[in-house]
């Protein structure tokens, strides 16, 4: 049926066929645009607060652990070209929360991150290299800025990628795509003016992150 | 008094123990928060939930053991009842 249809194609065309010319150039457009299908924009603000950032800090007489859960931002994801990857998570910094409230108020505070003055915390992936795909899981590293207190660094840290195809629906009851995002790094509060030098015996001067964020791209939009 | 206050001091270290136990032995700082860690079914994502809770720390024991001894110790500055 479908031979018999492209050789009727074909006879049009060779006739000069009006309608057969038509239907070839819609045909060469679709396949154009599934070709060149734009990258998808997911949005990691979560209302629901699962989008988190658990960080550990391991000094010799303490170890600190905590979260973070004031997450947004967004990153631009084509799953034909998971390298060119790019966007900005964003955590408010006044989000950040240990269970120890006089703990909590000193990390917060001006000696330490100083929240009221420099309230984000965040990351833009510049650039995506290494890449493997494993179906829908892509492992790769981000080149970005890393930036903490008003100062920022050049990081790579290691990215796994998993891409959803319309799971929103069962999340979010509207039809679209997630993109998960999981990242384990280590900065150091030294680098990035966080209370240098002091009590490290407490507060380790290397910091643990570990993020888990996803993302929605409701496909009405 | 000398008796009363060794009272006291026996019933501040049962206290502070008990619920220091109740607590779960918790041996870090006292918390006003418990976080526990969920997953979210579809995406697999580990994530925190905070609950309100007081939990019992070790410095707070460490003051009861401290107020204890300060009990303890004062009961010593009392004559022993002769009668």
């Amino acid at each position: 049926m479908r031979l018999l249809r492209l050789k009727k194609i074909q006879t049009d065309m060779i006739n000069n066929n009006f309608s057969g010319w038509t239907l070839c150039a819609a045909l060469a457009v679709f396949c154009s645009a599934k070709i060149n299908a734009d990258p998808i924009v997911f949005d990691f603000k979560d209302p629901k607060k699962v989008n988190n950032a658990l960080f550990l800090l391991d000094a010799p007489l303490e170890s600190i652990s905590g979260t973070a859960t004031g997450i947004s931002g967004t990153i631009t994801f084509d799953p034909e070209k998971p390298a060119a990857t790019k966007g900005k998570i964003v955590l408010d910094a006044s989000t950040l929360h240990v269970d120890n409230p006089v703990m909590k108020e000193h990390m917060l505070d001006k000696g330490w991150m100083d929240v009221a003055n420099h309230p984000k915390i965040q990351f833009v992936a510049e650039k995506f290299t290494n890449v493997k795909v494993d179906g829908s899981k892509i492992q790769a590293k981000a080149v970005g800025k890393f930036s903490v207190k008003g100062v920022t660094k050049k990081v790579t840290v290691p990215v796994t990628l998993t891409f959803l195809k319309g799971m929103l629906v069962k999340r979010n009851r509207v039809p679209g795509d997630l993109l998960v995002l999981r990242s384990d790094f280590t900065i150091k509060r030294s680098d990035y003016e966080i209370n240098p030098g002091n009590k490290e015996e407490k507060v380790s001067d290397e910091i643990e992150i570990k993020l888990r964020v996803a993302g929605a791209a409701p496909t009405g939009k | 008094m000398r008796i009363r206050l060794r009272w006291i001091a026996l019933t501040i270290l049962v206290l502070s123990l008990a619920v220091w136990g109740f607590s779960g032995f918790h041996r870090g700082w006292s918390k006003s928060t418990v976080t526990e860690m969920k997953i979210d079914e579809i995406t697999g994502l580990e994530y925190p939930v905070t609950i309100n809770s007081f939990v019992f720390g070790l410095e707070m024991l460490g003051a009861c053991v401290l107020i204890t001894c300060i009990c303890f110790g004062a009961s010593f500055a009392f004559k022993k009842n002769t009668n």
